[in-house]
């Protein structure tokens, strides 16, 4: 920066004194060049402010025009909702008292919205003794596992007695729609789909008061489920602030392969690699037969060092003098289960034949040997006390550096334990509760005879919906590719391992529905599936996004009725990458659906 | 909303506020430029320079409003849409029935000129000048919001838009002489 730019800089920010800022105005009348310089400073700077004072305009216009088309669409969606009264002569608003709620449905409003409440997983109700904990087997395979003393009220005191847990999972998609959990995740302003390996939702009752988890010893969730994906995080669903919140990892453990205990002791391979070898005391020969043998080199190093080795039958009366005539093919020496004593095998075409053998020596290759072994005596005496001391300060070295890593493995390998017996207790449970179920639908059976036709109709229902139990529990216990995912929970609400992924693949469509026959359906809340996807798309508005191309479905329930959009009906709906806007004409389910179980089997239909 | 509390809101960067009374105005603004050869978007664009007008004069420290703001706006309006005529060359310079304000006696050429070198300029430049001469925030603070490392950083850069700036108008305001 020059002289003249900062007392320009200067005299426009009003910086300089008196004197000096009257020096420069004179200077500025005789400096034709420094007046212009001057002057276009001066309209560049309120060019500034202009841009300023504009974008500040801008930034109120635009929030107004936002405001005013808001209140435009109130008035739009008063007229429709208004509209609707009439059409249906009736009222239009849901009938929310019937609704059953649960600590999500109740503190979260809006933000968790199920189409409908009767259409929800149903919970599965258990109780536990609080004082002693306990572990729960839901039927879906999962193992909830409860410390003592792990419920506190809202006072932090443990709560003791029977204490009522409710639990349900949600699965599928199907599942997720029921529930009107959103399935999409916010992190550093980009917004993921949630793609799930398994869900659910556990909360406690005890005289109608809702309960709270003990920090100090908080209940495992053992998720059954058949993802065995380890991108997958565990998030908790903050309903107060309306948001996941990412807590980690979970724990996958494979059912198939029961996680085992291992060796892994290396001072072990150590000694395996470093062997001593004891040196064999020299033994004289004595009456019995004797064979003798060539050592190969670095086969019986013990005897190697001996010269004259000759191998001495121990036991006589097994000897057969003809074998020492005999022509054998092969030999083969081995240490037998005694220390010092061999197993000779002599072999050929027709025989084969084993002695227990001792080696010995005579002459003056016994007296050589003796001194060759009091000699390696030493060295072995010595080199085995080295090898201990050595050991010792070795295992101590290993210890204290590996105390922690042995004792996490210690730690990992009892809860795999654990986790093993709950896995294998809980598949007991479920194998007797089907033979239960068996003995009961076989007592059915007897008893059907005897009664009214009526009755037999209802145990005709009874007995289709237990065999089907039975069937999935039978495919329970035999999937092979079960995963079970652990992880303790701090808070009563809605647990989720999921994947996040970037649907970088969708379109924005600004979407109309109407039925077969043309009626629009205005207040149709859409719900898009995309195929092998395992999660859910929920809009509340008129602008959905579908994948082009790839297979989607769209569902919707509204009073009642389940509207669907199926995936053949995507495949040949003409919707490619520059479709803005479209019209899906929605079948609706044969019969009205009241119930989960009836929206199943809608679903399993499609 | 009274035009004192209009001004208040001008005077103390309340600008959603102000701009609740001053789009009262607008119709009247729209009026006026549609009926003289202008478009919706031309009285958008005039509405938009006689808020800043407004806002400026009404930031001066010895600002009175003497007559309503109503006829005060319509004036301002008047003038900044015969000025771009002209510059449209589509009506010769013709004061006689608009009231002139000091504010607008100004060389408006050249204050177009510099404008226009100003929307030249890369959007970090412009928020950077914005920053400085219009909300007047120190280095330190422009360095922090702009993530420049320091307050030196931002001070050069300052200079250097500033150059960059004079460089287009410059190169305007030759180019303009040359088609004359």
């Amino acid at each position: 920066m020059t002289n003249n730019t900062i007392n320009i800089n200067r005299y426009l920010q009003n910086e300089m004194e008196p004197d000096e800022k009257a020096l420069f105005e004179s200077e500025l009348k005789t400096n034709p060049e420094l007046g212009q310089e001057v002057s276009i400073q001066k309209q560049l700077i309120k060019a500034a402010v202009n841009a300023g004072i504009k974008k500040e305009f801008r930034k109120a216009i635009r929030k107004r025009s936002a405001r005013r088309k808001m209140l435009t669409l109130t008035v739009v969606v008063v007229v429709v909702a208004l509209t609707l009264v009439i059409y249906y002569n009736n009222t239009a608003i849901p009938d929310t008292s019937k609704r059953n709620k649960s600590f999500s449905d109740s503190s979260a409003g809006s933000f968790i919205s199920p189409p409908d409440s009767s259409l929800n997983v149903p919970f599965a109700n258990y109780f536990i003794d609080g004082e002693k904990g306990g572990t729960i087997y839901h039927y879906s395979g999962s193992v909830l596992y409860f410390p003592p003393l792990s419920v506190v009220d809202e006072n932090g005191q443990p709560v003791k007695g029977n204490i009522q847990i409710n639990y349900r999972e949600f699965s599928d998609p199907l599942d997720f729609f029921v529930s009107g959990i959103p399935m999409d995740y916010d992190s550093a302003g980009k917004k993921y789909n949630f793609e799930s390996s398994g869900m659910c939702e556990i909360n406690a009752v005890k005289d109608g008061k809702n309960l709270y988890i003990n920090q100090a010893a908080q209940p495992v969730i053992n998720l059954s489920t058949s993802n065995e994906n380890n991108l997958h995080n565990l998030y908790f669903l903050d309903t107060m602030n309306r948001r996941w919140e990412f807590l980690g990892k979970d724990k996958i453990t494979a059912v198939k392969d029961l996680v085992k205990t291992e060796s892994n002791n290396a001072s072990e391979v150590s000694r395996e690699k470093n062997k001593l070898i004891k040196p064999v005391a020299p033994i004289k020969r004595g009456d019995n037969p004797v064979f003798s043998i060539e050592i190969e080199p670095g086969s019986f190093e013990e005897l190697l060092v001996y010269n004259g080795v000759k191998m001495e039958v121990i036991d006589e009366s097994n000897y057969r003098r003809s074998d020492a005539e005999e022509h054998w093919d092969d030999m083969k020496l081995e240490h037998s289960s005694v220390e010092g004593i061999y197993n000779i095998t002599f072999i050929n075409s027709n025989r084969k034949v084993t002695y227990k053998v001792r080696p010995v020596l005579s002459g003056n290759d016994y007296d050589a040997a003796l001194k060759i072994f009091n000699q390696q005596n030493v060295v072995y005496q010595q080199a085995l006390k080295n090898r201990i001391t050595s050991e010792k300060s070795y295992s101590d070295s290993i210890s204290s550096i590996n105390k922690k890593e042995q004792q996490k493995w210690e730690t990992e390998n009892n809860e795999n334990n654990k986790l093993n017996a709950m896995i294998l207790e809980r598949n007991k449970y479920m194998r007797k509760i089907m033979e239960l179920k068996i003995r009961l639908s076989d007592t059915v059976d007897a008893r059907q005879s005897k009664l009214a036709k009526e009755a037999a109709k209802q145990f005709e229902l009874l007995q289709e919906e237990l065999k089907k139990d039975q069937e999935k529990y039978s495919q329970d216990l035999s999937k092979n590719n079960e995963i079970i995912r652990s992880f303790s929970i701090n808070r009563f609400g809605i647990w989720n391992c999921d994947h996040p992924m970037i649907p970088n693949l969708e379109i924005p469509l600004f979407a109309k529905f109407e039925t077969k026959s043309g009626k629009e359906l205005f207040s149709l809340r859409p719900s898009v599936v995309y195929k092998g996807f395992n999660g859910i798309t929920s809009f509340t508005g008129q602008v959905i996004r579908v994948i082009p191309g790839t297979e989607n479905m769209i569902w919707s329930y509204y009073k009642g009725i389940f509207y669907y959009f199926s995936f053949q009906d995507f495949a040949k709906a003409d919707i490619n990458k520059t479709t803005k806007s479209f019209t899906f004409k929605m079948e609706q389910a044969d019969q009205p659906v009241s119930s989960y179980e009836e929206l199943r089997k809608v679903v399993e239909k499609l | 909303m009274t035009d004192k509390e209009i001004i208040y809101y001008l005077q103390h960067n309340k600008y959603s506020s102000s701009l609740k009374g001053l789009y009262q105005f607008f119709p009247l603004v729209k009026k006026h430029i549609t009926n003289n050869n202008g478009t919706n978007d031309d009285a958008q664009d005039i509405f938009q320079d006689v808020l800043v007008i407004l806002y400026k004069k009404a930031n001066l420290p010895d600002f009175m409003l003497t007559g309503d703001l109503k006829s005060y706006i319509l004036a301002i309006s008047k003038r900044c849409w015969y000025s771009e005529l002209r510059q449209r060359k589509k009506l010769p310079m013709n004061n006689t029935d608009i009231e002139i304000t000091e504010e607008l006696q100004e060389d408006e050429e050249q204050m177009k000129v510099a404008d226009a070198a100003f929307s030249l300029l890369g959007k970090k430049c412009k928020q950077l000048l914005i920053e400085f001469y219009f909300k007047k925030k120190s280095f330190r603070d422009i360095a922090n919001a702009l993530g420049f490392s320091d307050e030196m950083v931002a001070k050069n850069q300052k200079y250097r838009c500033l150059q960059k700036a004079k460089g287009f108008y410059l190169t305007i305001l030759n180019n303009g002489s040359n088609d004359k």
